[in-house]
């Protein structure tokens, strides 16, 4: 790296300036100065190669500079490219906890365990397992997984969709962890095996050319179930993250405000909806809780998603993510998904759906809900539409429901929670992490248009109007009828108990009417001036009315009217 | 580095600069962005390429910024130790270059609107 000084002592050599003016120049000697010169120019021809343009190398190259004659070229991924996507596909733990929790659901594993403490994470479902084979076929390489081989779609004992396609969910956790252990065995086979792999070793590791990236170093080996006291007809897997990498060590220990890891999300919504805070308020650790727990295919919460409404579509939703029989906890508290509607008294209402689009990719049916409320759903997080792709939410809750109009609707876009389950058509939308979507696909470009017209056409104009509109009227009608009463007890105070008051349209520019044979006070529901605001009508009417019963009263003193108006002010106007 | 050291050293990039407001300070005051996009540019002129590629530029200013006194002095002061964190210290002062270029491409972009 050349100094600044190093640069302006090569620009003036350059320039065929004098050693001994240079060394004048610079404030050296000549040997000093020459030395100098020799050592930037030596520095500056190993930062030529930096200068220079990049020559492609030859196993790269596929086209060159022949004129006039079309060549044809292949585009090509560098290994160290595959590196990065194998490293970085995920976009936080929760999303790489996630795989190993979907592979355990495809396992048909009635519970998954999770244990974790400052420095492990174990993970043990009681699902079909793996023997060596399976291991072998389904993990040493990373293209496709072999439980899409088999010839249903869904898994033998539950009947769940399957999840797994590419079979990366082991690697998400390289990016967690720098040792995997896992020990697995199949029902009624005489072996089980424990295998050790190594991410570490390949991290820094620089790979050109291959036909294959290597993401990790495995060891496996199998041993007699006899041998270790387990029955032959036990099936489990047990995976082991040890050696955490720093950054997810940090996510783990951050506990902020509880001080253990032995609360649930129960406890979670309770102490947001306490304090007012957000889940992103919280420590790393809960908020990685909080995303695992609304990604899983586990069950809803009691009472959730929305409490005290049985819509068919709600119904059908629940009893089918219970009908899986999934059930995942962490240190021994049950997850299950974070939902649950309204949690502070308001006005809220359902909008379910179920529709097919046909889209040029083939057919796209999806079921599910949209919640809205009067007022900001809260805690914050929880604004926006989750799409769930074979029951397994995908990315974050989205804030901008698909990119939907950020003029339109601002406020009541606040109002609102839904989770789109999507049964057929977007799986192959999904890009290769399954927590986002390729926005050019048409399944999901007819996703969102659907969703648009959806909010725009149902939820926006009910908010607008129900909870909205009809609130203020509602509100409107509520003062009236209480400015009506004030004014009859001040008839029924000042002029006697035996007058009423009457509104009534009069022909007169006469605000006030009062009549002493029919002992009737009323009010001209025509003058101009009562045809205004309402605080400034109720101030109108009680005023004027104030004043008629003081000329009433007062017969003809002056000095005695003024005494009972403003007395009358003093009592009634604040009312 | 994996991806989430990488953003973890971002924010803490990012918070370092917040909290040291004369570093940024000076990282984009003009005479000190152009002072040392002009001696990057004779250099490259020396070297022969007089646009030079972006590799080149930074590289050059990771080295300006490394024996720059005055950068030193405010890091060394007023940035919480990050001189000491080997780990962190170079990508600090590699973000420090891409502010400085950031800065300079704004520059340009505001003599040329004023033009």
């Amino acid at each position: 790296m050349l100094s600044e000084k190093e640069i302006a002592i090569l620009k003036a050599h350059n320039s065929g300036l004098p050693l001994s003016k240079i060394a004048e120049k610079f404030k050296l000697s000549n040997t000093e100065a020459e030395l100098l010169i020799e050592t930037a120019t030596s520095k500056m021809n190993n930062l030529r190669e930096l200068a220079k343009e990049r020559e492609i190398p030859a196993y790269i190259r596929t086209v060159d500079n022949r004129i006039d004659e079309p060549q044809k070229g292949t585009m090509k991924v560098g290994s160290q490219i595959l590196k990065h996507l194998s490293e970085g596909i995920y976009s936080s733990p929760a999303a790489a906890l996630k795989e190993l929790i979907s592979n355990s659901f495809d396992s048909d594993a009635p519970e998954v365990r999770i244990t974790i403490t400052d420095d492990v994470i174990e993970i043990q479902d009681t699902g079909h397992g793996m023997n060596w084979k399976d291991f072998d076929a389904d993990f040493t390489f990373i293209s496709h997984s072999i439980k899409r081989n088999r010839k249903s779609n869904n898994t033998p004992d539950y009947n769940r969709p399957i999840i797994g396609f590419l079979g990366i969910g082991f690697i998400s956790v390289s990016e967690l962890c720098d040792k995997l252990l896992i020990t697995s065995c199949r029902k009624n086979e005489k072996l089980f095996f424990e295998a050790e792999i190594d991410f570490s070793k390949y991290r820094e590791r620089e790979t050109i050319e291959k036909e294959f990236y290597e993401v990790s170093e495995y060891q496996l080996t199998n041993y007699l179930k006899k041998d270790k006291q387990i029955p032959e007809n036990s099936q489990f897997t047990k995976i082991k993250l040890c050696n955490l990498r720093p950054g997810f060590k940090e996510i783990l220990n951050d506990l902020k405000p509880f001080n253990d890891r032995n609360f649930g999300i129960n406890e979670i919504l309770d102490h947001c909806n306490r304090t007012g805070q957000g889940i992103t308020d919280l420590g790393k650790y809960w908020q990685m809780l909080w995303e695992l727990a609304y990604m899983c295919p586990i069950k809803y919460l009691p009472d959730g998603p929305i409490s005290q409404i049985s819509e068919p579509i709600l119904t059908n939703i629940r009893s089918t993510i219970e009908s899986f029989n999934f059930e995942v906890t962490i240190n021994e508290i049950e997850l299950r998904k974070p939902f649950k509607f309204p949690n502070e008294e308001t006005k809220y209402s359902i909008h379910p759906f179920s529709e097919t689009l046909r889209t040029s990719e083939g057919p796209l049916s999806f079921r599910g809900y949209l919640y809205s409320q009067h007022g900001m759903i809260s805690p914050k997080e929880y604004i926006g539409s989750l799409i769930r792709v074979k029951n397994v939410g995908i990315g974050e809750i989205d804030r901008t429901f698909l990119g939907y109009s950020s003029s339109s609707n601002q406020l009541f876009r606040n109002w609102v929670f839904g989770e789109i389950y999507v049964d057929n058509g977007l799986e192959e939308a999904l890009n290769i992490n399954r927590n986002r979507f390729k926005v050019t696909h048409p399944a999901y470009i007819a996703l969102k248009g659907w969703l648009h017209t959806f909010l725009s056409n149902v939820v926006f104009k009910y908010t607008l109007y129900e909870y909205y509109r009809k609130t203020r009227i509602e509100r409107q009608e509520s003062l009236e009828e209480q400015n009506t009463q004030i004014l009859n007890e001040i008839v029924q105070s000042e002029m006697g108990k035996s007058y009423r008051l009457r509104f009534q349209k009069l022909e007169q520019n006469q605000p006030i009417l009062i009549e002493r044979e029919s002992k009737t006070v009323i009010i001209n529901s025509n003058y101009t001036a009562f045809q205004t605001k309402m605080q400034i009508k109720k101030t109108m009417q009680r005023t004027l009315l104030l004043f008629e019963i003081a000329v009433e009263k007062s017969a003809g003193d002056l000095a005695e009217l003024k005494n009972i108006f403003m007395n009358g002010i003093q009592k009634w106007l604040n009312q | 580095m994996s991806p989430l050291d990488i953003g973890s050293a971002v924010d803490r990039c990012i918070r370092l600069l917040q909290g040291t407001p004369i570093l940024y300070k000076t990282l984009t005051k003009p005479e000190f962005v152009s002072g040392k996009l002009d001696k990057i540019q004779e250099l490259s002129e020396l070297l022969g390429n007089p646009s030079p590629p972006l590799r080149l530029v930074f590289h050059q200013l990771y080295s300006f910024l490394l024996e720059d006194e005055e950068i030193r002095r405010i890091i060394r002061k007023d940035c919480n130790r990050a001189e000491q964190d080997n780990d962190f210290f170079p990508f600090f002062l590699f973000f420090c270059s891409v502010v400085v270029y950031v800065e300079h491409i704004k520059l340009g972009k505001k003599r040329g609107d004023e033009e």
